[in-house]
């Protein structure tokens, strides 16, 4: 019996390293040590490159069996040679930027994506003739990736996954609907669930909300968490030097739904509550903005608590991940958000075992993840009094004397949010739907290794 | 190949250390940087600069009434670009012009047509630095 043929559809693929990357990475992985046979569409390398920054050793992560195909993609709003540019863009670029929206709405409604559908769906048919396709998982955002789901179902009856790794109607981060069912969007969304076999969203909340939205749907919708992909090794971890200051650290992308500056404010008064808070240092990690080039008014943040001990460091290669968590004493978890919003981070941070401070906006849903979780310290609210107590508690338990059962402790709360374990029934689920018998016993166990 | 790269930097913020990590990266490769900035940059990414030099006036964001926007540093910036002689002569030699601001886009899209035609030259300082 041949293997079954998943066709996996996400822009953001390595070597990106946009939000979303390491969730595709995994999936692509997971399927492939199930046996599958694995086709992956996505963007050329030089998009990540020049545009949203690349880490080009993920693509090192990318199982071996695994086919990627880079689908043309051509995005002019983030040109980055200026040469191309037109003089009238240099000029007048508030109206080339709103020609260029009109034009990317004219074939899928997404500012940027739109035009990629013509290549996806051509892309998927193509695979299709050449190797018969038997199901189609296709991440978003960008949503324009159902578009390859949809055109091989209603072109050959090929069912499809819409794997949710945001939300396209629903705004995330404040709750309310982006897009009305009767627009562009919200039409093409009903469509896409309409027709697809499953329905992957990140946390129960944003599950509930598109139950509620598409109740029709609403049996084949299913929670895959972020998860975290693979334990820290035992020995980067170490018990922090009692003479040497604290190092916390932030490791991940700030954008300006952070909230950097409740921190830094926190911070400051945390240096005058705590002696091991006024030692310490503060290094955060990660891109700011969501682009490659640094966001300018994230970067002002940073720089003006410099004389606070808070260094910015720059992005992370994956491969480096576990040895910078391995450098921290205390991590610093700074979120924005509300009901819908729990981030991967959250799962990576707690498998580390370390003290965790949260720095998140009330009624964020990333609070009902850590909970349970016996090295949480978390600031009540964003002031910088708030901040500070959190600060200064994960100090104490960062200094305490049984750190190695601590740090034990956690990390086996921790274990039940690795996304292999997420990822596990699903797969298992959709080899019954393609009917294909299991290639392998255990591909938990493969997942992320 | 060793570069000559020149940034270009003509908004109100200072240019800080969120370049810094892409000006390293140059340098360890063996390129020579110089920042052309209206306002003058953070202490630790001066250090790592080959050179810097000052052009048009600090302070002052761009005018907002209602939907309109004008910055008044763009065009003017791009002219110092192209007459100042320090910066005329650096952006001449140079292999590789960036703009690090938005501000900054009109004066190094110029000068690539205008005063170098041979250079690359990039929006932002991650599509200037080796992958």
């Amino acid at each position: 019996m041949r293997a079954p043929h998943l066709l996996y559809v996400a822009w953001g693929f390595p070597p990106s390293r946009t939000g979303g990357v390491h969730r595709a990475l995994a999936t692509v992985n997971a399927f492939a040590a199930d046996g599958w046979q694995v086709t992956v569409l996505t963007a050329p390398r030089e998009i990540f490159r020049d545009v949203t920054g690349a880490d080009p050793r993920l693509e090192a992560l990318v199982d071996e069996r695994v086919d990627v195909r880079r689908i043309p993609f051509s995005w002019p709003a983030q040109q980055t040679d200026l040469r191309a540019w037109p003089a009238w863009r240099v000029l007048f670029p508030r109206l080339w930027a709103t020609v260029r929206k009109r034009r990317d709405l004219r074939v899928f409604p997404e500012v940027g994506y739109g035009p990629w559908r013509e290549h996806l769906e051509r892309a998927a048919l193509a695979v299709h003739a050449e190797h018969p396709v038997d199901l189609v998982v296709a991440t978003t955002n960008p949503e324009v990736a159902v578009t390859a789901g949809t055109r091989l179902h209603e072109a050959a009856g090929v069912p499809y996954v819409v794997d949710y790794r945001d939300a396209w109607s629903l705004h995330t981060y404040s709750g309310r609907r982006r897009h009305a069912p009767d627009s562009a969007v919200g039409r093409w969304e009903a469509r896409s669930l309409a027709g697809a076999t499953e329905i992957w969203l990140v946390n129960e909340p944003l599950r509930r909300w598109h139950a509620a939205a598409h109740p029709d749907q609403a049996a084949r919708m299913h929670v895959v968490m972020n998860g975290y992909d693979r334990d820290l090794p035992a020995d980067l971890l170490r018990t922090p030097d009692p003479d040497a200051p604290l190092r916390f650290g932030y490791l991940g992308t700030m954008t300006h739904v952070v909230p950097l500056a409740e921190f830094v404010a926190g911070w400051r008064r945390g240096r005058a509550l705590s002696p091991a808070v006024a030692a310490a240092t503060a290094e955060l990690r990660g891109y700011l903005g969501y682009y490659a080039t640094p966001d300018a008014g994230l970067a002002a943040i940073v720089d003006g608590a410099a004389d606070t001990g808070v260094t910015y460091l720059g992005p992370v290669s994956k491969t480096e991940v576990a040895a910078t968590y391995a450098g921290f004493d205390v991590l610093l978890f700074l979120l924005g958000g509300g009901e819908y919003v729990t981030s991967g981070k959250v799962f990576e941070y707690m498998s580390t075992g370390l003290p965790i401070v949260s720095v998140l906006t009330p009624g964020c849903a990333a609070a009902e993840v850590l909970a349970g979780y016996p090295r949480w310290h978390p600031a009540p609210d964003l002031s910088p009094d708030a901040v500070a107590a959190a600060l200064a508690a994960a100090a104490d338990d960062a200094r305490a004397g049984d750190g190695p059962a601590r740090a034990a402790s956690a990390r086996e709360h921790a274990a039940r949010f690795r996304r292999d374990r997420q990822l596990q029934p699903r797969i298992a689920a959709l080899r019954a739907l393609v009917g294909a018998a299991s290639a392998t016993g255990s591909p938990a166990e493969e997942v992320t290794r | 190949m060793t570069r000559r790269v020149v940034l270009v930097s003509l908004g109100a913020a200072a240019p800080g250390d969120a370049l810094l990590a892409g000006v390293e990266r140059l340098r360890a490769d063996g390129d020579t940087v110089h920042l052309i900035s209206r306002t003058p940059p953070g202490p630790a990414l001066a250090a790592a600069l080959d050179g810097q030099l000052r052009i048009g006036r600090a302070g002052g964001g761009p005018i907002v009434a209602g939907k309109l926007t004008l910055d008044l540093h763009r065009l003017p910036g791009a002219l110092a670009l192209l007459v100042r002689p320090g910066a005329r002569r650096l952006v001449r030699d140079a292999d590789t012009l960036v703009a690090v601001d938005a501000a900054a886009l009109p004066a190094v899209w110029f000068a690539a047509r205008l005063t170098n035609r041979r250079a690359t030259a990039v929006n932002g300082l991650p599509a200037a630095t080796p992958s």
